[in-house]
């Protein structure tokens, strides 16, 4: 019975927490299946619904060109990021070199850098690359430091003893990282690769400037580009909102679910 | 042979590190150049920039405004950071032991949505929230004896909502970095501490808290960049009103840039903002280096 | 150490590469050697490729070139321009504001047009003047006729017995009498006037958009003095009208500072809750707020006059590129896109004031007035140099006075010391 109690408490706090988190969501997608020039027309009532908003949205010209392209560059940029962010927490973390500590505080520096205030000098670099409406443009700067910082600390946990196994098996850097480490730090790659993808999806002021060509947009843009200045249908705001914010979404209800796997399969419970 | 594959060895890392050291020389750590360059320059992005010397640094020390805006930035930083650092590491800890039941699976799954969302949508839906005469949305702030509507529009109240909604956006982001160490801990540690009798408060402390250090030291150094980064939440809510209340530094910068055709003093701004941020890294640096000889 | 050298002569080649000059323009010819025009237009409703290609490609036959439109975002809609700008990546022909030209027409982005104006076109598109700023031609109107108006519930005037308001003294009175508790509670439920001083998701300028131009310049005074060298707008009569403005906080709803521009009318007045509103006109307001506002008896006054008669219209213009290589074609289509042949079939579809002599009122009925008899009543923003950043701080300023933190004299008179500062150093500079 004692400890029924806080377990119950723990409950309560956890579902009304989950509550106040998804509130505001469920406001937009009620939104979304009205269409009303008043931000504040809120109610639980059914009866005006409406999907000619999505029907609007999916219709439009080129949606899944739009679409792919947002997937495209969520998607390599997640594989760039994982990729160059685990070899280099990896040498960070495990390999001695010179200049270890100080290369690694030399690229923390490049996190504090604030992005929308680099973008006219970004701008100048892939221009200057010839790079404007390419993929190479959208994807290449999406990798951070931030990775490289959460890869470092997963694998500073990583028992030196395991390592020293593999390494007298005569395993190298490469098969080591990626038999032996990776699957241990899983949680964090899906973090990291949750974090990019998000992150590459809901990017707007960059894909907008790096690209001149409607073919190359991504989804938020294209969405964007249907609301006029004066006079915005608040239904087909939150049907773009509705609709840009799902993808992310459901890959991280994709991802969380491998994540428990992950966890159980490394066999570092109990 | 044995000598060329040592050779191999000592100069492998330098490989590991050199895709994203690419990446970050060719589009950071360049652009950051090329506006430090800027910064010493009248340019106004149409016209070629002319050298102006130390004038864009000599007007930062008079600019009203970007002081205002300096000012609130510490502000902002100061309300965000120990609060989403407490309630990402109170969730964590809940969640963690409460992973199996339905309530602590959901939870997860709804707090992280505020951190997908983005922050113009989030922006857009709070403003309205809470400017809505909504009875429930009322009703429920009204307990605490917060008139929502009032909450935006006078100087004093603005920078504390938009840092508490702030908060509430983000602090799923550092749950999940601290659940992700969490879920690392064995659950035997837990399971002896029980047989030695250590209560809830005990086991947090004694075993929770050391093992969440290093994750907490990550959450405290992002959410410190992060909350003297904030720009675009803000931007959505009040555009940095009432009156330049909640005008951050990167704003400013924004606007000079876009609005007011002053990209080198912006720059000069950004960089004011890089050093302050640089120097707040170096103080935690220390941390992070005795962080990586414990291990 | 090696490592940081190879870093730093990276950066300084890639500086060096890039400040020298940035690459060649791109190809304006097409493979099979048509002429080739890149266009920039914003969403100027929610599907202008669908409704704008079909229109164009007429233009494409009959010429034998290829349109190159790209539509954007209204959001980071000068953002796009600045970067563009920043490489000279702009196109032949643009979209502009009237808040956007002053830099554009100061670097010699955007070219002067008026040799290409002939006098049959003087008398055939009705708002040229509309786009004669800075001492040239540099914009081609090409949206105008949708002003800020002040849109007033019937019910409420014919229920205080009120005739709609025809100067100041009338709509503070009838404010004031709007102003009080209907349903018996204690609380103030319906208002006078419905606004919303917040600026977030809108352009801070919005603000003045809808409230305060018009009161300058009924008024009598304006922003900028005639030789744009400092500003007016803290003279006498600008004061009155920040004065006023105050002086109509009562009637306000409690929470005005927090509420946007837009949400106040959507959720105050178009909900019958207030006497008065102010937003953007459309000629298809009618069919708008009939969805919307289902139970809402409005009408509306397209200006009060103080001094003078004044609402703040937009006017947006086409520009041209001062790099265009055939600007002789790119005009040819400005004028078409405004003529009467394709803006009669494109205002079918999003409606909008006409901008020809031979184009017809495709609107609604009640909403005519306002390109008829009313059509003096409006003007455009008044553009000089360093517009957004004077205005936005006046904006600033004019919240810090409703918040109750300056008097009017005050926060008009140091909105003009920051616009004279800027103006200084802007003359200063190009001397």
């Amino acid at each position: 019975m004692k400890k029924r109690i806080p377990k119950v408490i723990c409950d309560v706090l956890l579902l009304v927490t989950a509550l106040f988190c998804v509130l505001p969501f469920v406001y937009m997608i009620l939104m979304s299946l009205k269409s009303t020039l008043n931000a504040y027309d809120f109610s639980f009532s059914l009866s005006d619904v409406t999907f000619q908003h999505y029907v609007k949205i999916f219709t439009t010209g080129h949606f899944f060109r739009y679409f792919m392209n947002s997937v495209i560059v969520a998607l390599g940029g997640v594989a760039l990021a994982l990729l160059c962010s685990s070899l280099a927490g990896y040498s960070f973390a495990k390999l001695k070199f010179k200049g270890n500590d100080k290369i690694f505080l030399f690229l923390m520096m490049t996190m504090i850098v604030p992005s929308e205030v680099i973008i006219v000098p970004l701008y100048l670099i892939i221009r200057g690359f010839g790079w404007i409406n390419t993929f190479k443009a959208l994807i290449l700067p999406l990798p951070t430091a931030f990775g490289v910082f959460i890869m470092r600390q997963a694998i500073l946990g990583v028992p030196k003893e395991l390592i020293e196994s593999a390494k007298i098996d005569g395993a190298g850097d490469v098969k080591i990282l990626w038999k032996v480490i990776l699957p241990l730090v899983k949680s964090s790659m899906l973090t990291l690769a949750i974090f990019t993808f998000v992150g590459a999806w809901n990017n707007f002021l960059w894909p907008l400037v790096s690209t001149t060509q409607s073919e190359m947009r991504t989804l938020p843009i294209a969405v964007s580009s249907m609301k006029t200045a004066y006079d915005t249908d608040m239904g087909l705001v939150m049907a773009g909102a509705a609709v840009t914010f799902l993808p992310p979404f459901i890959f991280y209800l994709i991802l969380q679910s491998k994540f428990q796997e992950g966890i159980t399969m490394s066999g570092m419970k109990g | 042979m044995k000598k060329q594959r040592k050779f191999w060895r000592s100069i492998a890392p330098y490989g590991y590190v050199m895709p994203i050291s690419l990446i970050l020389l060719t589009f950071v750590v360049a652009s950051l150049v090329i506006s430090v360059i800027f910064s010493f320059m009248k340019y106004n992005l149409l016209l070629p920039p002319e050298f102006l010397g130390l004038e864009n640094y000599k007007r930062l020390l008079t600019d009203e405004k970007m002081h205002l805006a300096l000012g609130n930035t510490l502000k902002i930083m100061i309300m965000v950071v120990p609060l989403q650092v407490v309630l990402s590491v109170l969730f964590a800890t809940l969640i963690a032991a409460r992973k199996n039941s339905l309530a602590g699976k959901i939870a997860k799954a709804a707090i992280f949505i505020p951190v997908i969302s983005s922050s113009a949508v989030v922006g857009t839906v709070w403003k309205t929230m809470l400017n809505g005469r909504n009875p429930v949305i009322q009703g429920f702030f009204s307990a605490f004896g917060i008139d929502t509507g009032m909450l935006l529009g006078s100087s004093t109240t603005a920078i504390i909502t938009v840092a508490m909604i702030m908060v509430w956006k983000n602090f799923g982001y550092y749950m999940v970095l601290n659940l992700a160490s969490l879920t690392a801990i064995p659950d035997s540690y837990y399971e002896a501490a029980k047989v030695d009798g250590g209560g809830v408060m005990q086991r947090f402390i004694h075993i929770t808290l050391p093992l969440l250090k290093p994750a907490i030291i990550m959450d405290v150094f992002l959410s410190v960049v992060m909350s003297l980064q904030s720009f675009d939440l803000i931007y959505t809510m009040t555009g940095g009103g009432p009156s330049n209340s909640t005008l951050t530094m990167v704003m400013y910068a924004y606007d000079q840039t876009f609005q007011n055709g002053k990209a080198g003093y912006a720059m000069a701004v950004s960089n004011l903002l890089f050093l302050i941020v640089l120097s707040l890294l170096m103080l935690q640096k220390g941390f992070m280096k005795r962080e990586a000889s414990e291990i | 150490m090696k490592k940081k050298m190879i870093s730093v002569l990276l950066c300084a080649a890639m500086v060096s590469g890039l400040l020298a000059g940035c690459g060649g323009k791109s190809e304006d010819k097409g493979k099979d050697g048509k002429e080739k025009i890149s266009m920039w237009v914003p969403a100027l409703d929610d599907a202008v490729e669908e409704n704008w290609t079909p229109l164009l490609e007429k233009f494409e036959k009959e010429n034998n070139c290829e349109i190159d439109m790209e539509v954007l975002p209204w959001e980071n809609y000068e953002e796009k321009w600045a970067t563009g700008a920043a490489s000279q990546d702009l196109p032949d022909i643009g979209y502009m504001y009237a808040e956007m030209f002053p830099t554009y027409i100061d670097s010699g982005a955007v070219a002067d047009m008026s040799e290409y104006i002939t006098d049959e076109d003087k008398e055939e598109y009705l708002y040229l003047d509309h786009g004669y700023m800075m001492d040239g031609q540099y914009g081609f109107p090409v949206v105008t006729g949708v002003p800020f108006v002040l849109y007033y519930n019937e019910d409420i005037l014919n229920e205080l017995g009120e005739q709609p308001p025809e100067t100041w003294e009338d709509f503070k009175r009838i404010c004031e009498k709007a102003t009080k508790d209907t349903d018996g509670d204690g609380k103030i439920d319906q208002y006078g006037y419905a606004v919303g001083f917040n600026n977030g998701s809108m352009n801070m300028l919005y603000l003045l958009n809808a409230y305060f131009y018009s009161l300058l310049w009924q008024s009598g005074t304006d922003i900028y003095n005639d030789d744009l060298k400092s500003v007016k707008f803290n003279d006498e009569a600008g004061v009155e009208a920040a004065e006023f403005f105050l002086s109509l906080k009562p009637y306000m709803p409690e929470n005005f500072m927090s509420l946007a521009a837009e949400d106040a009318f959507s959720t105050i007045f178009g909900q019958g809750k207030a006497a008065f509103g102010v937003t953007r006109s459309s000629s298809i307001q009618e069919g708008l707020f009939k969805e919307s506002y289902p139970n809402l008896n409005w009408n509306y006054v397209t200006s009060l006059k103080n001094k003078d008669y004044g609402t703040f219209g937009a006017t947006d213009c086409m520009t041209l590129s001062s790099q265009a290589e055939n600007p002789e074609l790119c005009m040819k289509l400005i004028k078409y896109i405004t003529g009467s042949e394709f803006m009669t079939e494109y205002h079918k579809i999003a409606s909008g004031a006409p901008l020809t002599k031979s184009e017809p009122y495709q609107g609604d009925e009640k909403m005519e007035r306002i390109v008829t008899e009313d059509r003096d009543k409006y003007r455009p923003l008044q553009v000089g140099p360093c517009g957004s950043d004077i205005l936005t701080n006046l904006a600033s300023e004019l919240q810090a006075m409703m918040e109750g933190k300056k008097d009017a004299k005050t926060a008009m008179d140091d909105a003009a010391e920051y616009g004279d500062a800027a103006l200084e150093e802007y003359w200063a500079d190009k001397e």
